[in-house]
């Protein structure tokens, strides 16, 4: 029952409570018919009775059989009537008309005024005849139940045609009346389907009745507008926290650009450099590829800083700043490491290379002029140490390898390129 | 063969003797019967009177019937009497006279008094007697002068005028 749809289920509700109270009734109507039916025969077969022992009275009193039986006679017209006994005072048999198979001269075993039985076949009535309230006699009147049973059976015919006739007309309107409450079920689902769909939640379902279902569409239109406001809400947010995620990605960016950056000379700055520094060992490491190493510092920077100023000298250190980072190659790091020292890191690049990276930078910082301030310049020379391989050694003792080398550049008296060597 | 036809004889002339005696005994229950099927003109008599003029075929039938016996609510008064003159208040007269001229005198006076008048003679009810009862086959025959109590202030209720199988209700 509960795999039908809620439209078989009405449909089979309305049907049978209709049919079994049709039922009950017809049944009912039936049973009322037939006891009313049968009282009313019993009734009527006692009147006969009755007036058939009046109308005889003087003929049993001066022993007349042929006048009874001419007095009874009609009464056999009636096709129910089996038979008639007549007995006189002392129940002692006196004539009878009737079926001859039927009737036997007998001896009444009772005296009672009146005695209805009933069987399925047969009603027997023992009446007594009387003249001026003095009893003279008794009739007995068999009667056949066939016209009852007949009109029972045509009561019973008419009544299940009328029932089936109704059962018809119960289920047109049972197949009617069901869609009173099954259309705006699916009204309702219809609504949510596109509402599903189009994910549009301002929908407006108009109500066709004032009933409960008028609540229900009413509530549902208002519980859509809440989502679609909700929803609309939700929507904006999203598009705050997009924003916001845009931004703070860009703000993470910035300050990835900042952690990552010189602040002075926008290179590099030391922490970054010596990441990448370990990253780029690893990748020449798998690829087996050279990496040049640069490192470089100016020279007498201090005499700069103290007899110039810093801000002389951060100009100094910017201006060089910008000629390594112009030099360098694009895939190169150019990195400032301390006060007035540099890293440049060469991917692919061997001792040769490297070198030439090395001279051809040095040389363009010993030819730059560089103004600090208007109609004031000065000129400054860079020291370097370089070094290349396929990294075998680590980050820290490639670091020493090409500090040594400008250790010995300045040694041999600075603004020059040594290579680094490994003892 | 002549045992046979004796026999027969013998039969045949003990069947009406007994046909005869069952016939009286009917006739002498039919007299109260009758009453009970009639209405006089005077209510008020003290006793309800039945009366036999001349012979009395019945011997002691009818005190055995009657004796202590009510009719109408009244105590039941048998007379047997020979002359008309006797026949004073009487309620039902059973006449058994042959002569026709006495019967007729006797039909005619109880007329005038509202008397019920029986016999079982033949063409008893054609001149004037009201109830005519015969036996017939051992079957009660009756013919009612209907005419004839309604000149007596007799009223004979229907279900009797029925079972008659004839009803005089003109002069024939």
């Amino acid at each position: 029952m509960h795999n039908y749809s809620i439209r078989i289920k009405l449909i089979l509700l309305l049907s049978l409570s209709s049919i079994v109270a049709l039922l009950i009734a017809t049944i009912s109507n039936l049973t009322y018919y037939y006891y009313d039916d049968k009282d009313r025969v019993i009734n009527a077969s006692i009147n006969l009775a009755e007036v058939s022992g009046k109308n005889i009275a003087a003929s049993l009193m001066f022993h007349d059989r042929d006048s009874i039986n001419t007095i009874l006679k009609p009464i056999l017209e009636n096709t129910n009537v089996k038979y008639i006994k007549i007995y006189n005072n002392n129940g002692e048999y006196f004539t009878s008309i009737g079926e001859n198979n039927n009737v036997k001269e007998d001896k009444l075993s009772s005296y009672e005024d009146i005695k209805v039985s009933v069987s399925f076949d047969y009603i027997n009535i023992l009446t007594s005849i009387t003249y001026s309230n003095e009893r003279i006699g008794f009739l007995k009147m068999m009667l056949s139940t066939d016209d009852v049973k007949a009109s029972m059976l045509e009561q019973i015919q008419v009544s299940f045609l009328i029932m089936f006739a109704t059962i018809i007309i119960i289920l047109i309107l049972a197949f009617w009346l069901e869609k009173i409450f099954t259309n705006p079920i699916f009204e309702l689902l219809k609504a949510m389907n596109e509402l599903k769909k189009s994910g549009e939640f301002n929908v407006n379902l108009v109500p066709y009745s004032k009933d409960e279902f008028r609540e229900l569409f009413l509530e549902f239109n208002n519980m859509a507008n809440e989502i679609s406001k909700r929803d609309k809400i939700l929507k904006d947010n999203n598009l705050s926290l997009e924003q916001l995620v845009k931004t703070t990605q860009n703000d993470l960016e910035k300050v990835s650009i900042l952690a990552s950056t010189d602040v002075l000379t926008n290179l590099k700055n030391r922490r970054y450099t010596m990441d990448m520094f370990e990253k780029m060992i690893q990748k020449a490491r798998i690829t087996e590829s050279y990496l040049g190493i640069i490192m470089l510092d100016i020279d007498h920077f201090k005499s700069v800083n103290d007899t110039l100023g810093h801000h002389a000298g951060d100009i100094v250190i910017k201006e060089i700043a910008a000629i390594l980072e112009s030099n360098a190659r694009e895939n190169d790091v150019v990195g400032r490491i301390g006060g007035e020292e540099f890293l440049i890191l060469c991917t692919n690049s061997d001792m040769d290379t490297t070198f030439n990276v090395a001279e051809r930078v040095r040389k363009k910082i010993e030819n730059k002029v560089i103004s600090y301030e208007d109609n004031k310049t000065v000129q400054v020379t860079i020291s370097l140490g370089v070094y290349s391989s396929i990294p075998k050694l680590n980050k820290e003792e490639l670091m020493k390898v090409s500090d040594e080398a400008l250790y010995r550049a300045k040694k041999s008296g600075r603004n020059r390129v040594e290579k680094g060597i490994i003892k | 063969m002549k045992k046979t036809i004796l026999t027969i004889l013998i039969i045949g002339m003990f069947v009406p003797i007994f046909g005869s005696n069952q016939e009286r005994d009917l006739q002498a229950a039919f007299l109260g019967k009758f009453a009970k099927f009639i209405k006089w003109p005077d209510e008020s008599k003290e006793k309800f009177i039945i009366t036999l003029i001349d012979e009395n075929p019945f011997e002691n039938l009818l005190d055995d019937l009657y004796k202590d016996k009510m009719i109408h609510g009244k105590p039941i008064e048998l007379r047997y009497v020979t002359k008309i003159e006797d026949i004073k208040n009487t309620d039902i007269l059973f006449i058994t006279i042959d002569n026709q001229a006495e019967v007729q005198k006797i039909i005619e006076y109880a007329q005038k008094n509202s008397i019920l008048t029986i016999s079982e003679k033949r063409g008893f009810a054609q001149r004037g007697g009201i109830i005519q009862l015969n036996f017939v086959m051992q079957k009660t025959h009756l013919v009612i002068n209907y005419k004839s109590s309604i000149e007596s202030q007799i009223k004979i209720s229907s279900p009797l005028l029925a079972i008659a199988q004839d009803v005089i209700k003109e002069d024939k």
